[in-house]
């Protein structure tokens, strides 16, 4: 079954067509991956099916409900989270505020205004847990722009996650990473899956082919391809807008 | 150990201070401006919560402290003739007007939001200065008084002598800051801190981050109002002048001078300061705006985190600066502004 389906998206901006006739289908309990080079509207796309923007035509439908145009907060509410390509996190303040606050938001308690945020234990105890699950305990009270770029990309996943997505949305998970690190996100992208939906935007072709049990083509805002590992390798369309023979 | 602790917290020191202050200020006169400084001191720091946690920059609250002045003074004449209800009116009907307002402020950020407060804040000036008839006009409206305060009706406590003024204020400032204190440091707080880092990753957290700038405003206002309330009855009367937007500034410029943006009790200090160059310069020259304006310069070049921040003092938990902030590279790149 899809857990989320667009129907005809499309998404212009000034005479640029960023989004055009996006009709996909995310099957829930998979990892989709969406590939295609730059400018081919991968994080547009993203940022309609969050809600951040608003599709100029189409729908988005989540567990067959319609979703398009809800403001991002009530989307991610029901249970879609996502990640940033450029990071984007708390940066101020230490890296456990940062898991503690989205926690917060999950446990609805933000609007309390009288009682020390020490004393929320539900909420500190499971960030602490989050922590624990993504490795970052170790660095809980460093303030989060002294962390090293690839405990950041960590961070910036752990916040989506402490939402308790059912679908999770990653822009470029590895991006700016060394290998090694890079093979750290994929075990711990591989190993979330088993929770959630996982839809990740990926340059690394390495990663989208060992991890993907479906691939998206994106080429000037059009999807040209969709289908298993397999399919997109032997696609000659793909091979010739993309990949250009490297795989 | 531990009382030292808390001896030594800002907190405490502030409310030592303002509590013998008196001893001291009755030998050299000046008791009124004491007061002053504690009733800016509330507005202040109420103010700090919209700038310095919530990261937006009203240039128009001004609006909010004259028009709970105003409001003080029209309860008293038309309503009830009481301190507790024209105090309490005031602040509720500043964080009404901050409500309204705040349905066009709070889609706004930046430069926009900005400006939005400057007109305001300019409409309510001139409605002010213009409607003689409930607001007095330019002559201001006068006649406002402080009544004895009646303690669930068995005791009655005048509070129209100075010093016993100076205490009520300073009971009020207590309360004030222990409420906002409490509120930075609540769940509340640290979403509007959260929003003024990153506005965008606090929606992706599942926040309604314009609810929770509406409630900044809403704080704002009410905190603004009160102190307002508490000015007209200190001047028995309420003016137009705090509300143009020339005079909305001087709270900005007593957060940024006391501790930068992000410094609790800086507004405190910030207050004193220019209440202090106020009285002391304009004895000397009329222009002691300009030596003001000098401070500010020097301050924003070379303490942006104003004096409090220079001293390293009182920075809340959620800041917690470091020496490392000076030499420490970021790594983080321009992300920022959290656009995807």
């Amino acid at each position: 079954m899809a857990i989320l389906e667009t129907i005809g998206v499309e998404k212009r901006f000034g005479g640029l067509t960023a989004n055009a006739d996006i009709n996909i289908q995310i099957e829930e309990g998979a990892i989709t991956s969406i590939i295609g080079p730059n400018g081919a509207g991968k994080t547009t796309l993203f940022n309609i099916l969050t809600g951040y923007y608003k599709p100029d035509r189409g729908e988005v439908h989540y567990l067959g409900q319609n979703i398009t145009g809800w403001p991002v907060h009530k989307i991610v509410r029901k249970g879609i989270a996502r990640s940033f390509q450029v990071l984007n996190i708390f940066n101020e303040i230490p890296v456990f505020e940062n898991i503690r606050l989205a926690v917060q938001a999950d446990q609805k308690k933000g609007f309390h205004f009288l009682k020390s945020t020490s004393k929320f234990r539900s909420i500190n105890e499971r960030a602490e847990e989050i922590l624990d699950e993504i490795g970052l305990f170790r660095v809980k009270d460093v303030i989060t722009k002294y962390l090293s770029y690839g405990d950041k990309r960590i961070l910036e996943i752990g916040i989506a996650l402490a939402s308790r997505p059912r679908l999770l949305l990653m822009d470029e998970p590895t991006s700016g990473l060394p290998s090694s690190e890079t093979e750290r996100v994929k075990n711990f992208i591989k190993r979330i899956s088993e929770k959630m939906t996982i839809v990740v935007i990926e340059h690394d072709m390495n990663v989208v082919l060992t991890i993907s049990d479906n691939i998206i083509v994106l080429h000037q805002g059009r999807v040209i391809a969709q289908g298993s590992p397999q399919e997109i390798k032997a696609n000659d369309q793909v091979q010739e807008a993309y990949l250009g023979g490297i795989v | 150990m531990k009382i030292v602790r808390y001896m030594l917290h800002p907190m405490f020191i502030i409310f030592a201070v303002f509590l013998v202050a008196p001893i001291f200020i009755m030998r050299v006169g000046g008791m009124s401006l004491a007061i002053e400084v504690m009733i800016w001191a509330i507005f202040a720091v109420g103010y700090n919560i919209l700038l310095g946690y919530t990261g937006l920059p009203s240039f128009g609250h001004g609006l909010f402290f004259g028009t709970g002045a105003y409001l003080c003074g029209l309860i008293q004449h038309h309503l009830i003739p009481g301190t507790w209800i024209s105090i309490l009116g005031s602040m509720l009907g500043c964080s009404i007007i901050a409500g309204i307002l705040g349905f066009f402020l709070a889609r706004k950020r930046g430069i926009y939001f900005a400006l939005l407060t400057i007109a305001f804040t300019q409409l309510f000036f001139f409605i002010a200065f213009q409607w003689d008839s409930v607001t007095g006009g330019e002559n201001g409206l006068m006649g406002i008084e402080r009544y004895p305060l009646s303690i669930f009706g068995l005791f009655r406590i005048p509070i129209d002598g100075v010093l016993s003024y100076y205490y009520f204020v300073y009971a009020i400032l207590v309360a004030s800051i222990v409420v906002l204190w409490k509120i930075v440091h609540s769940p509340l707080g640290s979403v509007l801190y959260a929003i003024k880092q990153n506005e965008v990753r606090a929606k992706y957290l599942g926040y309604n981050t314009w609810m929770y700038k509406w409630v900044s405003l809403i704080i704002s206002g009410l905190f603004a109002g009160l102190a307002g309330a508490l000015y007209a009855m200190l001047q028995h009367g309420a003016f137009a002048n705090p509300i143009h937007w020339t005079r909305s500034g001087d709270v900005v410029m007593m957060v940024l001078v006391g501790g930068g943006l992000t410094n609790f009790f800086g507004p405190v200090l910030g207050a004193a300061i220019f209440i202090a160059l106020r009285d002391i310069v304009s004895t000397l020259t009329e222009h002691w705006y300009l030596f003001y304006g000098l401070l500010i310069v020097f301050i924003i070049l070379f303490l942006p985190e104003g004096i409090l921040g220079y001293l390293k003092v009182g920075q809340t938990s959620r800041k917690m600066i470091s020496v490392e902030e000076k030499w420490s590279p970021s790594l983080s790149g321009g992300a920022s502004d959290g656009h995807p």
